[in-house]
Order: C-alpha cells, then sequence, then structure tokens
C-alpha cells in the first residue's frame, strides 16, 4: 500500500530522512521517534506535501506528490496547531470535506456526524479560536476522517488530550483498523505508542533504526544483556543462586526493597530455569518484571547500538 | 469544485475584519474629495476627479492587490494552514486559480467603492470617464494581483517588492523619458482610461502617473495587459503545481 524504497529528504543542509525503505499495509503503524527523528518528515512524504531527494515513495502504485487520486483516499491530522481559527468547527470540517469533492448536502451532513464522532456535538458552531487544545486536537481528527479515507496519518495525535480523550483515541484507532484501513501515527511517547500497536517504525536522525513488530526487534537485540527484575523476601539468597547459572552476566541486589535486578542474554533460558529453581530452593518470589518491557529500553539500546 | 474554492477563498478575503479598512479607505474618498473641491476653486471637477483618481485610487488599487495577492499562498504558508489545502484532492492549478480569480475580485470589487466614492464627490454623479475607469481598475486588479502573485511564488520578503514596485516603480517610470512606461501597469491603465495626460500640472501630476502623453493605443494597452495576466497566471500555475509549499520552520 505505501512503499519506501531508499527514501531521502534533504532540507537544505539537514537530512530529514535518510534512506528509509519500508512497506506498510493495513493495520496501525507507530512511527516513533523523538523530536527531529524524520517522522513529520515521513509523513509529508507520504502525504505529498514533499518529494523524496532521493529514492522513491508510492501509496497505492502512484507518487503521493501533489497527486488529487492518492489524496482521494489519504487522511491527514497533521501535527500544527493553526486552523482557520475564524470558523467553526463545523465549518471547518465541512469545508474540507467540500474540498474532498462532497457535494453541499453530503458535506453538511458528514462534518455533522464526524464532529458528533469525535464528541464535538456541544461545540459545534463555537468559534475555532475559542477551542481547547483538546478540542482543537478533535476537529483535526474530524477532518482527516471526513472522506472516509483509506490511509490515515496522525502526526501526534495524543498531543493535549486529556485522559478520557486518549481513551476514545484508542478506540478510534481500534476501529480504523478493525475496517482495514492503514493507520500510521507518529509518536515521541513510547507508552502512548505501546498501547496503540506492536508495529512499529524507529525513527532516529532520519533513519529507520528498527521496524516490525516490537517483539521482532526485540530479537534483534539478543546481544545486549535482558534485565530482569525479581521481588523477593529473600534477595540474597537468589542472588546466590542466579548467578551461578552461566548465562546470568550481573546480579545487583537491592536489599532495602527486597528485590535484586539480574542481566542476562539468554532470556528464554532464564525463564525455564528460574520457576524450577525458585520451588527446588523454596524462595518465595513476589513479582517478575523486567525493566526492558517497554519501548523506551529498545530504543535506548538501539540508539546506543 | 472550482466554485466552492472560489467563493470559499472569496469569503475569507472579504471578512469585515479584514476589509473594513480599505472599505472605510475608499468611502473616505468621497470626503478627501469635498475637501479638495472646496479648497482649490481653479480645478474643474472633472481634473480633481482625475487627479484623485490617480493619486489615490489607483496607488490604492496597487496596494490592496499587493496585500491581497502575496496573501493568496504565503498567508497560507505562514498560518501554515497551507497543509489543509495542499492535502486535498484538488489539483493545485485549479486551487491557485481560483483563489486568484477571488482575490482579484475582491481587489476590484473595494477599488470600484473608491472610484464611485471620487465620482460622487468630484464630480457628482456618473460620467463616461467613471466608467473607463471601471474597467481599467477592474482590469488593472487582474494584472496587478497576477504580478504579484508571481512575485510572491518567486520571493519570501514579495510584500516589500511588491510595495516598491506599486508606488516607487508605478508612479517615477511613467513619467520618465524613453519607453520604460512600457514596463509599467499604470501606464497602461492610463490608457484603458483614456487619462489626459498633464491636466493637473506638477509633482501632482507626476505621482498621478499623467505628467507624460503615453503613446499607445487603446487596444495595445489591452493588449498588453492581457498579455500580462496570461503570462503571469501561467507561470503562476505552472510554479504553484511543482514546488513544495511547507511552512518555513518546518523546512529546516
Amino acid at each position: 500500500m505505501i512503499v519506501m524504497d531508499s527514501v531521502s529528504r534533504w532540507y537544505g543542509q539537514v537530512i530529514g530522512v535518510n534512506d528509509v525503505s519500508y512497506q506498510i499495509g493495513p493495520g496501525v503503524t507507530a512511527l516513533l521517534g523523538m523530536n527531529g527523528a524524520g517522522k513529520s518528515t515521513l509523513m509529508r512524504l507520504i502525504t505529498g506535501q514533499v518529494r523524496p531527494t532521493t529514492g522513491s515513495i508510492t501509496v497505492f502504485g502512484e507518487e503521493p506528490f501533489a497527486n488529487p487520486g492518492v489524496f482521494e483516499r489519504v487522511g491527514y491530522c497533521p501535527e500544527i496547531d493553526n486552523f482557520y481559527e475564524y470558523m467553526s468547527g463545523r465549518e471547518f470540517v465541512y469545508t474540507m470535506a467540500r474540498m474532498n469533492g462532497m457535494n453541499d448536502a453530503t458535506a453538511k451532513a458528514r462534518a455533522g456526524e464526524m464532529m458528533e464522532r469525535v464528541n464535538m456535538g456541544h461545540a459545534l458552531d463555537r468559534k475555532i479560536a475559542g477551542y481547547s487544545k483538546g478540542m482543537r486536537q478533535r476537529v483535526k481528527l474530524a477532518q482527516a476522517m471526513v472522506h472516509n479515507p483509506d490511509v490515515i496519518l496522525l502526526d501526534e495525535p495524543l498531543n493535549g488530550l486529556d485522559p478520557v480523550g486518549r481513551r476514545e483515541f484508542m478506540g478510534y484507532l481500534g476501529e480504523f483498523s478493525a475496517q482495514g484501513k492503514t493507520i500510521i501515527v507518529s509518536s515521541h511517547i513510547l507508552f502512548e505508542v505501546e498501547q496503540m500497536t506492536r508495529s512499529i517504525m524507529l525513527l532516529n536522525r532520519g533513519r529507520l533504526l528498527a521496524a516490525g513488530d516490537v517483539r521482532t526487534i526485540r530479537e534483534y537485540l539478543d546481544r545486549y544483556p535482558h534485565r530482569i527484575r525479581i521481588e523477593t523476601p529473600q534477595p540474597r539468597e537468589l542472588a546466590s543462586r542466579l548467578i551461578a547459572l552461566p548465562y546470568v552476566l550481573k546480579v545487583d541486589l537491592d536489599e532495602w526493597s527486597q528485590a535484586i535486578e539480574l542481566q542476562t542474554r539468554e532470556l528464554n533460558q532464564f525463564y525455564e530455569v528460574l520457576p524450577q529453581l525458585v520451588l527446588n530452593e523454596n524462595i518465595p518470589i513476589r513479582g517478575v518484571t523486567s525493566p526492558d518491557n517497554n519501548l523506551e529500553s529498545i530504543f535506548k539500546y538501539l540508539i546506543e547500538a | 469544485m472550482a466554485t466552492f474554492l472560489f467563493t470559499h477563498a472569496l469569503r475569507d478575503y472579504l471578512r469585515p475584519k479584514r476589509v473594513v479598512t480599505w472599505v472605510a479607505l475608499a468611502i473616505a474618498l468621497f470626503a478627501v474629495g469635498k475637501v479638495f473641491m472646496l479648497s482649490s476653486t481653479d480645478t474643474t471637477p472633472a481634473e480633481a476627479y482625475q487627479l484623485l483618481s490617480g493619486l489615490i485610487v489607483f496607488r490604492l488599487l496597487a496596494l490592496m492587490s499587493a496585500i491581497f495577492a502575496t496573501a493568496i499562498v504565503s498567508q497560507e504558508v505562514e498560518q501554515k494552514t497551507i497543509v489543509y489545502l495542499l492535502t486535498r484532492p484538488i489539483p493545485r492549478w485549479q486551487m491557485l486559480l481560483s483563489r486568484w480569480l477571488a482575490a482579484a475580485v475582491a481587489v476590484g470589487g473595494i477599488a470600484v467603492i473608491a472610484v464611485l466614492a471620487n465620482a460622487l464627490s468630484t464630480l457628482g454623479g456618473f460620467s463616461p470617464a467613471v466608467a473607463r475607469d471601471l474597467l481599467a481598475i477592474v482590469t488593472g486588479a487582474f494584472a496587478y494581483t497576477a504580478l504579484f502573485l508571481l512575485v510572491s511564488l518567486l520571493l519570501n520578503r514579495a510584500m516589500v517588492v511588491c510595495l516598491i514596485f506599486a508606488f516607487g516603480w508605478e508612479s517615477a517610470v511613467p513619467s520618465m523619458q524613453g519607453e520604460l512606461y512600457l514596463l509599467t501597469i499604470n501606464s497602461h491603465l492610463n490608457v484603458i482610461a483614456e487619462r489626459a495626460a498633464g491636466d493637473a500640472q506638477g509633482v501632482m501630476s507626476a505621482l498621478a502617473g499623467t505628467a507624460k502623453k503615453i503613446p499607445l493605443a487603446t487596444w495595445q494597452a489591452w493588449l498588453a495587459l492581457a498579455g500580462i495576466v496570461t503570462v503571469c497566471t501561467m507561470f503562476n500555475l505552472s510554479w504553484f503545481s511543482k514546488n513544495e509549499y511547507v511552512p518555513r520552520e518546518d523546512g529546516e
């Protein structure tokens, strides 16, 4: 559906996207990276606002730059917080609907429907200038969805949304995904992404650092030690047993909170052995967690690698 | 679609907040004309009309054109709202053409108010000179906006260039020796308006762009302005269709 082949994009001397090759299909894909990683540039390339400096990008088999055929099937919720402030939310979404080729009656109906859908029914005819940040985010989302696109790109969509709004937004993503749409979401907040999808593209300084399922990315990391935290009332005893295992590289004792944190390269083997060891030695375990079990750690690993 | 784009842009350009100053200026011309007529007893109403028309109405036209034309694209880029326009399934040329036509109509409409205010205050009504001015002013609105749009597509500081052109070039060059007047829009508009040269003498006449007789036939002036509008428009549509318009700080 979206095919990037060695895409690079320079802004003068600054590189926005550097030699990215990847294909994005239906479902939710997250563009993950810090500010300046190239997420927004990649979105601009996909939405045909800019051209690649080198390489190629196609959406539904066509080059997207200034291509109305592609825009008919793409909805874009930009990161910017700029609007035609003198318009009401409904008027803005209606205008965007008209620009998507709908006639007056359809656009009116659809604009109202989408505003209701993003819970803006109470402020349909208020000027956008008077909207809160969260309301503005919702209006942006409504205009991106108003023409029922096949591909939806959402650039930092959770900015400014309160917890309720975030939960609702996650719900929308789930709905779109279930409809077979392609959704691309960018974020620099890792726990947010984890809640949205397992399919990620990890960008850093314009480069695609890793891509695919979070679990697949984890496999890239096998040569890096994984950290495991075990809570137990007998941390010294457990530490002495575990350090004897050949694939346990290091054990840190945290007696104050009654826990140990160890590092291992063989995660699967460790988890196979741990229950038996605990049962044999009769050491109670209160909890096992992995500090690496989030995208932030993976991101850190990959950048440092 | 083109109709919607045009009306949408026109509504934007004619928002009260945006045009109130211009309409006030145009109407104020009525008072200016009255004061001028009272203070200048040796000037005929026709001369007063022509002087104020050249001195104020056609300068106002150029100024409005500069401001409205540079807003067609630059303002959208600066306000970052360009993203909403460029990600819609509309050919870019259609988008630009509609917006330019809307800008030209808005400028022309406000300038027509100024012409009528001037006519009412100096002539006390309509005359063939007013009809010719209306024709010239509407033509001028299209010519100026097309040219200034081109400047805004090519240059970052388009407004400065447009204002220098509108007030410096357009005022000074028609009075110069030689055929440099051919490179102004105002000279051609004066020919279309059949404005007599030198009726108002001295500096005022020079500022009004009527100090020198323009040796052009009306059809030649029409042809030249049609050429300017066509060439500028074709260039603008082609340029806008091929180039990227990303808000500046985002493009760095």
